[in-house]
């Protein structure tokens, strides 16, 4: 190799003394068969070392996997449901403790002002659904006019006499 | 690369650490064997690098070559293994050389000449990088960017280190 020749006329430069002894034996010997000896033994040695397999490559794992087991899914997915029941438990509650007025019949209506009218505002009378719901009762001219007879009967004069 | 895509199955990490052994294991004792010059040691060192190899091959990059990577982790082993020894020691250098010769002397695995032997003791006077650059360019043959990047010094600072080494060694042995 280039190399090697470079490193040889550097030290013929340097000290052809010490280039002179590199060709000699260094006096360094080994015991017979070492090489088989130390391979055998670093092998007996590192089957007993745990191998890097589980702590440091890792495995793929199914996309499954990583759902079953990621806390943010499952607590998103409580959160979820908490709301989802919350939601409905509300809807199939009555918004009020009162009772629905589709369920009164106008008669009832009627009977309940009458005994109630002076608790109701003159206003209220004069306002387009009462006007509409006495429209509704179909009440009879003939009848109308024989209670406003009536009526006429029991005002005394000055009374009349002010309404006209 | 065939070793580095074995190790990194894990199925399949002992049979590429196998071939690692095979491919690296003599350089990096070699490598090991020159700096605490005892073969008892080299074996025990060697044996702490591979084992930490394995443990850690799966974090290597590929980013620079497998046995600059290797070698960094023998050096560091290497050297933290000498400061721990020199420091139960903790004798002068010059009587550290005198120990080294007894003990060259009596290592049934050291069968050097006496001039092997003094160049050894000459190893040991020198610095711990300079002694690093010098047994990586002169036993093993490693060009400069190589070792750059192995002890993370610049090419220029490399060249002069091992300038300095080669003069002092040969006047450490011819002075003897």
């Amino acid at each position: 190799m280039k190399y090697k020749k470079e490193i040889q006329d550097e030290l013929d430069e340097l000290s052809p003394f010490l280039s002179e002894l590199k060709q000699k034996k260094t006096g360094m010997e080994l015991p017979e068969h070492y090489f088989d000896f130390l391979t055998a033994s670093v092998m007996e040695q590192v089957v007993l070392i745990p191998k890097p397999s589980s702590s440091v490559l890792p495995t793929a794992k199914p996309v499954w996997y990583a759902f079953l087991f990621n806390k943010h899914i499952w607590s998103g997915l409580a959160m979820t449901l908490l709301l989802l029941v919350t939601i409905l438990f509300f809807r199939n509650q009555p918004i009020s403790d009162e009772p629905a007025f589709a369920e009164i019949s106008s008669e009832e209506a009627v009977i309940y002002i009458a005994a109630h009218l002076e608790d109701f505002e003159p206003a209220l009378f004069t306002e387009g659904d009462f006007i509409e719901e006495i429209e509704a009762t179909k009440i009879d001219d003939a009848e109308v006019d024989l209670y406003l007879e009536e009526i006429i009967e029991d005002l005394d004069i000055e009374t009349l006499e002010e309404l006209f | 690369m065939q070793i580095l895509s074995l190790v990194r199955d894990p199925t399949r990490i002992e049979e590429g650490f196998r071939l690692l052994l095979q491919q690296y294991q003599e350089r990096l004792y070699w490598h090991i064997r020159r700096l605490v010059i005892q073969h008892d040691d080299a074996n025990d060192v060697l044996q702490n690098v591979l084992i930490k190899v394995y443990r850690n091959i799966h974090n290597f990059k590929g980013q620079a070559q497998l046995y600059t990577w290797l070698y960094r982790i023998a050096t560091n082993e290497t050297l933290t293994f000498l400061k721990k020894k020199n420091k139960k020691s903790a004798i002068s250098l010059e009587q550290e050389i005198i120990n080294l010769a007894d003990t060259l002397k009596a290592d049934e695995y050291f069968d050097g000449s006496e001039v092997q032997l003094k160049l050894q003791q000459a190893i040991l006077t020198l610095p711990e990088k300079q002694k690093l650059i010098f047994l990586m360019r002169y036993f093993e043959g490693l060009p400069y960017q190589e070792i750059s990047t192995i002890l993370d010094t610049s090419v220029g600072g490399l060249k002069a280190s091992y300038h300095h080494a080669v003069k002092k060694i040969e006047m450490f042995i011819k002075e003897i």
